[in-house]
């Protein structure tokens, strides 16, 4: 308790990445900015010349824009989904880390949700897949999970989206009233008024509560969806019933993984030691070890299963993974998302900061390999071995894939200039709670 | 009439008595028109009826074409060669008509000679220019240095170009030696009741692929396979690789190179000893035919004697019997022994002029005999099989160079092709010797052109088909006959009095009225057969009787002949084994042939290089719709590569893809390897087709051209194969369980 | 035909001999011809981006010199329960009522889930536009479209002439029959190794032929229920 901050400090603190710019900051928006406009220029590129420029083939027509779209889809999971648990489990300590997951949920799950656009071989028709009345009385197919994507997705987005500003009204309110000018005017719109008012607190209150009631199903079917999008395909090793839990717990994996980084930096970068402290990522280290766990519990299954099986369309698939042309990815994978992490986060010493940290990296390195594995190398190998292929990434699609990642980082940082990346309020709510008489024992 | 067009399609629902409305394309009604332009419906399909040129075997094609432009191909369903069907090149045919590298018009050279620099000229110009080379030779009285240069095939163009060459005093007409894979052990004109047939014996005669007729042979090849009402045939394919023919095969024997002569022996060693014979008779052989017993060949051929047994009372004890027989194993060799042996096992069978036999000679006919024949009897056509040697030092020479493509064919002929006085090219396109030409005068392509062909049938023994324009050419070329009867009439005289036409169209109408006289019918004036003939493509004469009274011989009956080695009776030593083998024509290891005396340590591979069968001999080369289909046996498109077999690579440690050097004494070519399963160890092979150095944007650069191991026609050399680092690039459409993932493709 | 079959409208299917057929890859040139497919040259083919409707697999099995070669022409085969249509979210490929797997170019937008979920790899991608040079588009069949990049394409049983043949038979106020309809691929084949027609009449040669003992559908297993029998090679 002793090293709690004052009111004053608090503000003072967690405004300060709003309200001053350092040299870092720049530095990172410029070489991310950069790299994102390579990846626009790619992009326009592939507009221009057509979907040929990146590597995709026959068999093999999906790649690297449907493992990033996975892969972020996936990241998106951390956010809403772990705010949400913890606001509905009432986990105090998730108090200086809601904000700054729901901002990573909202950031990747619109970078996810470009690339069924981006992948499409005419991007510009992408409003096809949209319900709306036209003339022509023509409907999407809703039989198809694509369809099915179009709907979670957006819902998923809106959601999200809400989430994260319904929350943030108190801290724009605060905002307006200690800046000026065109901000002020901007937070003025943003906070919708607020006053901070009896009723008005009742009725946040009560939004966020059912926010993140809602939001967690909505989470779950997301990912569940994505999984479709490969469960629904009779493709060997698609065709599998444990897709969707499958995805939704590697999605939450990486989801934590990604909120574990992003803490880490931003605790970094904006000095926030005293708010997202040690308690913070050996909570989180510890659910990203029981989703480690439970993530290879999966893999195990799914490739147990595959291989018990021994249909021979699947084996190849699993051969080419285990020990074939895939295996240096499905090995580096494992190393990544289990051998290294699972003891990393399992021995309490090694639990710190750095060490949640890097087990963070690998199982971000180790997912984004895993989405790629389920993609490529079923499609390589079809059921009439004739028609087996293999895959190369241009550049183009490097660029892409590069560019999702400096569009985050890019997403991110204007964020955190607009808006505090803690929850002010959040997190004085809580120290009040704290000096109740009825409250529990501390977490520390 | 400026302008004909000879069969109109009639909309739906017209009635008209027409021959094709049992094939198929019911809509197809055909109906012989004489329509000007100016009656042309748009939107409407005109299907016109001619002849495939893209191999020899005249398939007859109709062709569907709407506002004077052709847009698709079809086989003629009445057609007795092909009944409708066409084989991939004859779908491809369009691809030739609409080639962005047609030369668009006559043109002279400009640069040095190979320079590739040209100028458009008209075609009064062109004609007068090698119409004053011409006279400006003659009054120097060398006429004789003038050849006319064609490939074998008596088309208009040959006969006419000929005939102005004869009367202008040239000393020959030169044909290269394109040849029409007929049967050897019999000659051109018999046919192989392949249909009919139960037991089908084959020694190398890719009837699938390059044979004779490929398609002819592929509806009889369906036939044999499965007919409700017989049994399937069965049939047994014997060639050191395994062609796309071999692969149908239900058995597959890779007998040894130049060995085909003693798989025949030892099948009627086996079916004498056997009792098994049909023949009336049997020769006396010189030599005892027991020394070829399958258990005594079995080292050299490769073919456990077992096996050879087995295949023998097979093939003995058939229903309808059948051998067939290509010329490439006679390949390399001077005689025509190895194949006389297999026309040895019909005779065994005794299945001349039975069904699924083989069928008796077709009648000869000559569609040209009364208008185009030679004026003189000492006017002669020489088959030059050594070009190079014949024009060699020939700097007088005046070159009329027409369908041929010499300095692809025997690249080293372009040093001597340089140094001739001039070369006329009548080529549609740029190939390698219109490359070194002074003056062109791009013929035809033959859906633009006239002519009469007399294809190949089994199921009719005369047949003539129509080769008429389905289009007008859309770029400034003529037919070649019409050029030079247009030269006629520049040079006069004699020349002009010689061809006494005005045009190849004139030409074939009065052949084909002559033919309705004479040979396919007892027509007055023939007006009525001509306009059948312009709206079916082709008429037929009667069909064949398998008991017709003039029996089949094969060329050499074995007998006599047999050479005489050792004393009679006891086994032969190896060394007599090695010269009879050398006499009859086999080959011995280390002595393959002449131009490949190459010491066995040295080349320890025999390189077979085989026509490809979209490519052939590589005029298809420059048809991207025959470039980018995938080789049917080892999936290649878009250029070369050499098969080895898997334990020669790995002994070699090649892999599937890597680029080696193939060696011979005549030098070497870097292309990429594919590891094949289907050859024999001590056997590599490379297509033909590709390699081109000119011929368009989709031949030239692409692949190399083993021509340059094979000067002289001999398909099989000496060579080596190593690894080699520089890369090259093999693609390939589809892969196998055996190819990997991580093959390139 | 039976009163019954004359009320339905016709099912198309195709028979493939494997027995005759030769592997010569005359249908492949022949659909490319009739349906307008570009050819994508070799820099494209060599990243595996041929276009084709239908290609004969080539298998080997065995060692030298007990080799063994299987063809296999491989077109869409129209599943009955095709697995590439539910997926397609804008019902750019969907079942016609005469049983076929259409595909409408201008409807797709590309994104190639059809292709993913054939079992059979027979769905092509225009990863650009396509291009002839001139003068080769002149060749080009007046009476199918020209798909442009980003579209899919596969087998359409040659509908052009599907829709002539349906057209003349009603013309002559009769039901289609036994020749109406001849796909390109099956009027070129040199061995007549295929037949197509209407397997709703019981009397048609495919639907004669689909209950030879020798028929077997491919991957049948996964129950597609393809319209394209093939008859297995003989002995
Ligand atoms: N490299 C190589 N050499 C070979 C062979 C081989 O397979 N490969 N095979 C040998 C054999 S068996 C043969 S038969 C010969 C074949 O040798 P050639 O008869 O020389 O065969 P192509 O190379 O096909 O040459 C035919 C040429 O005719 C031209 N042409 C095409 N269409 C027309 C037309 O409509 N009118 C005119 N006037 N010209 C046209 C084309 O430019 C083409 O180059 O080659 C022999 N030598
Ligand atoms: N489709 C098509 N048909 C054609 C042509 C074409 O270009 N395309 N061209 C026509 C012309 S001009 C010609 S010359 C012919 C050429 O047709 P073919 O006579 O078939 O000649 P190649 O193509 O040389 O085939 C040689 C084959 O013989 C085999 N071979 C080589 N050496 C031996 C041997 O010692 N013994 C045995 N048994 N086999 C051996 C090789 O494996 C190879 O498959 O085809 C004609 N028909
Ligand atoms: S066999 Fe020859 S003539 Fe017949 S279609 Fe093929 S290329 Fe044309
Ligand atoms: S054309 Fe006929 S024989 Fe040739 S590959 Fe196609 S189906 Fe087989
Ligand atoms: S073969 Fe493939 S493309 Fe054709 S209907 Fe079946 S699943 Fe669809
Ligand atoms: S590629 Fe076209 S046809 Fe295929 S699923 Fe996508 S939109 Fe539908
Ligand atoms: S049916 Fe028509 S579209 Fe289908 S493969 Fe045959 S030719 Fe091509
Ligand atoms: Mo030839």
């Amino acid at each position: 308790m002793t090293n709690r901050p004052a009111d004053a400090r608090i503000n003072a603190d967690l405004l300060r990445s709003v309200t001053k710019t350092g040299r870092g900051w720049w530095a990172t928006v410029i070489v991310a900015g950069i790299v994102f406009l390579a990846a626009v220029f790619a992009f326009c590129c592939q507009l221009y010349w057509g979907i040929g420029v990146w590597g995709i083939n026959r068999p093999i027509m999906w790649a690297l824009g449907i493992t990033n779209f996975v892969f972020w889809i996936g990241i998106s999971h951390a956010g809403t989904l772990i705010s949400a648990i913890l606001r509905v489990t009432g986990a105090e300590w998730r108090r200086p880390v809601t904000r700054c997951a729901e901002a990573v949920t909202v950031f990747a799950l619109m970078i996810g949700a470009m690339f069924p656009i981006i992948h499409l071989g005419r991007p510009l028709f992408f409003y096809w897949l949209v319900p709306y009345p036209n003339q022509r009385g023509l409907w999407p197919n809703f039989r198809s999970p694509l369809s099915w994507d179009f709907f979670a997705i957006n819902t998923y987005l809106i959601g999200s989206v809400i989430y994260l500003y319904v929350p943030l009204i108190p801290d724009l309110a605060l905002l307006r009233d200690k800046s000026r000018g065109l901000r002020r005017r901007l937070y003025r719109l943003l906070s919708l008024g607020w006053r901070g008012t009896e009723l008005q607190w009742s009725r946040l209150e009560k939004a966020v509560q059912i926010m993140a009631v809602i939001i967690i199903p909505v989470a779950v079917s997301v990912h569940t969806i994505v999984s479709w999008d490969f469960a629904m395909a009779i493709q060997p090793m698609w065709h599998s019933t444990i897709f969707g839990p499958y995805f939704v717990a590697g999605a939450i994996f990486s989801g934590i993984a990604a909120l574990i980084l992003a803490m880490s930096i931003i605790r970094r970068a904006f000095h926030l030691e005293s708010y997202l402290r040690p308690v913070h990522f050996n909570n989180l280290g510890l659910l990203l070890l029981t989703m480690s766990l439970i993530w290879f519990y999966f893999t195990f299954a799914e490739y147990l299963t595959a291989w018990y099986g021994n249909e021979p369309s699947e084996m190849a698939v699993f051969q080419s993974k285990i020990s074939g042309a895939f295996s240096p990815f499905f090995w580096v994978m494992i190393v990544c998302c289990f051998i290294i992490p699972a003891p990393v986060l399992a021995i309490k010493k090694l639990r710190t900061i750095r060490g949640t940290t890097i087990a963070s990296l690998t199982v971000l390195v180790g997912m984004w390999i895993e989405r790629f594995l389920i993609i490529v190398p079923t499609l390589s190998q079809p059921r009439l071995t004739f028609n087996w292929g293999s895959y190369r990434p241009t550049w183009v699609e490097i660029a892409l894939t590069a560019g999702t990642f400096a569009y985050f980082v890019l997403l991110y940082s204007v964020f955190t200039k607009l808006f505090p990346i803690v929850a002010i309020w959040e997190y004085k709510e809580g120290l009040t709670l704290e000096r109740l008489p009825a409250q529990q024992p501390s977490l520390d | 009439m400026k302008r004909r067009e000879f069969i109109i399609l009639t909309g739906v629902g017209a009635t008209s008595a027409t021959m094709l409305g049992a094939c198929g394309n019911p809509e197809n009604k055909l109906i012989p028109a004489l329509i000007p332009d100016d009656e042309y419906v748009p939107g409407i399909d005109y299907w016109k009826a001619s002849t495939c040129a893209m191999c020899p075997a005249g398939c007859g094609i109709i062709v569907r074409t709407r506002e004077h432009k052709a847009n698709k191909i079809e086989g003629n369903p009445l057609h007795p060669v092909n009944r409708g069907a066409l084989c991939a090149r004859g779908q491809a045919g369009l691809q030739v008509l609409y080639n962005p590298d047609r030369i668009k018009g006559p043109m002279k050279r400009a640069g040095e000679r190979g320079e590739g620099k040209w100028e458009e000229i008209s075609w009064d110009e062109a004609i007068k220019t090698l119409a004053d080379k011409l006279r400006e030779t003659k009054a120097q009285g060398r006429a004789d240095s003038a050849l006319f240069v064609t490939d074998v095939h008596n088309s208009v163009d040959a006969l006419v170009g000929q005939r102005f060459m004869e009367a202008y005093g040239s000393s020959a007409h030169l044909t290269l030696p394109q040849f029409f894979d007929d049967d050897v052990s019999y000659g051109p004109r018999v046919a192989f009741d392949l249909a009919h047939a139960t037991y089908l014996l084959s020694f190398g005669a890719r009837f699938l692929e390059t044979w004779q007729s490929p398609v002819t042979y592929s509806l009889a090849y369906g036939a044999f396979r499965q007919t409700s009402g017989r049994a399937r045939g069965r049939f047994v394919h014997v060639e050191p690789r395994m062609s796309l023919t071999a692969a149908n095969a239900d058995e597959w024997l890779p007998a040894a190179v130049g060995t085909e002569g003693v798989v025949a022996l030892g099948i009627a060693q086996v079916i004498i000893r056997e009792g098994l014979s049909r023949a009336a008779s049997l020769p006396t052989f010189a030599r005892p035919i027991d020394d070829y017993a399958p258990e005594k060949a079995a080292d050299k051929t490769g073919i456990p004697a077992e096996r050879l047994v087995r295949i023998a009372r097979e093939f003995a004890s058939a229903e309808r019997p059948l051998a067939i027989c290509s010329r490439s194993v006679d390949a390399g060799t001077a005689g025509y022994n190895n194949s006389t042996w297999v026309g040895f096992l019909n005779t065994l069978v005794d299945n001349h002029n039975k069904k699924g036999g083989v069928l008796r000679e077709r009648d000869y006919f000559d569609p040209f005999e009364k208008l185009l024949s030679r004026l003189s009897d000492s006017w002669n056509t020489v088959f030059a099989t050594n070009f190079p040697e014949t024009i060699k030092g020939r700097e007088d020479l005046v070159l009329l160079i027409h369908q041929v493509n010499p300095a692809y064919m025997t690249p080293e002929v372009r040093d001597e092709l340089k140094a001739v006085q001039f070369i006329a090219s009548f080529s549609s396109f740029m190939d390698e010797t219109t490359h070194l030409a002074d003056l062109i005068l791009p013929d035809n392509t033959y859906l633009e052109s006239w002519d009469l062909t007399r294809p190949f049938s089994i199921d009719a023994n005369r047949v003539v088909s129509l080769t008429q324009p389905v289009v007008k050419p859309d770029v400034n070329t003529r037919q070649t006959a019409d050029v030079f009867i247009a030269l006629s009439r520049e040079i006069g005289g004699e020349v002009e009095q010689a061809i006494p036409f005005t045009s190849a169209e004139e030409i074939i109408k009065r052949a084909a009225e002559d033919l309705a006289k004479t040979t396919f019918a007892t027509a007055v004036d023939g007006s009525a057969e001509l306009a059948s003939l312009t709206e079916r493509g082709f008429w037929k004469g009667e069909t064949t009787s398998t008991d017709a009274d003039a029996p089949v011989e094969p060329r050499n009956v074995p007998g006599a002949q047999m050479p005489k080695i050792g004393p009679d009776g006891g086994s032969p030593s190896r060394a007599e084994v090695e010269e009879l083998l050398q006499r009859l024509g086999v080959h011995v290891e280390g002595e393959l042939s002449s131009s490949s005396k190459g010491d066995e340590a040295e080349y320890p591979l025999h390189l077979l290089m085989y026509e490809q069968s979209t490519f052939g001999d590589g005029s298809m080369a420059n048809l991207p719709l025959l470039q980018e289909l995938p080789d049917p046996m080892t999936s290649v498109m878009w250029g070369s590569w050499v098969e080895i077999n898997p334990v020669t690579a790995a002994q070699l440690g090649i892999a599937d893809g890597d680029p080696v050097d193939v060696t011979t004494e005549r030098g070497s070519v870097l292309v990429p390897a594919v590891v094949y399963p289907g050859i024999r160890p001590d056997v590599i092979a490379i297509p033909y087709g590709q390699g081109h150095v000119a011929y368009g944007r989709f031949a030239t650069g692409r692949g190399i051209n083993p021509a340059l191991f094979n000067p002289w026609y001999q398909r099989t050399v000496r060579a080596r194969v190593t690894k080699a680092s520089t890369e090259t690039l093999l693609i390939r459409f589809g892969t196998s369980l055996p190819e990997k993932i991580e093959t390139k493709r | 035909m039976s009163e019954v079959d004359k009320q339905q409208k016709p099912q198309w299917g195709m028979v493939i001999d494997l027995d005759r057929c030769t592997g010569c890859e005359a249908c492949v040139v022949a659909c490319r011809v009739e349906n307008n497919i570009p050819t994508v040259g070799p820099e494209e083919a060599a990243k595996g981006r041929v276009i084709d409707w239908i290609r004969v697999e080539r298998y080997f099995e065995g060692e030298f010199p007990d080799v063994k070669v299987r063809f296999r022409p491989v077109l869409c085969q129209h599943c009955e329960e095709a697995p590439c249509e539910p997926v397609c979210p804008v019902y750019a490929t969907y079942h016609t009522d005469e049983g076929l797997n259409a595909q409408v170019y201008n409807r797709c937008v590309g994104t190639r889930y059809c292709a993913n979920n054939c079992p059979y790899t027979v769905r092509s991608f225009n990863f650009f536009d396509p291009h002839w040079d001139a003068p080769l588009d002149k060749a080009l069949n007046p009476e199918v479209s020209v798909r442009s990049r980003g579209v899919m394409e596969k087998c359409t049983f040659c509908i052009q002439r599907i829709r002539k043949g349906e057209e003349k038979a009603k013309d002559e106020g009769r039901p289609v029959r036994d020749g109406d309809v001849v796909p390109a691929c099956v009027q070129t084949c040199p061995t007549k190794a295929m037949y197509f027609g209407n397997l709703a009449d019981r009397e048609s040669e495919v639907s004669r032929l689909s209950k030879s003992n020798r028929a077997s559908r491919l991957l049948e297993e996964l129950g597609t229920k393809p319209r394209v029998i093939y008859l297995n090679k003989g002995e």
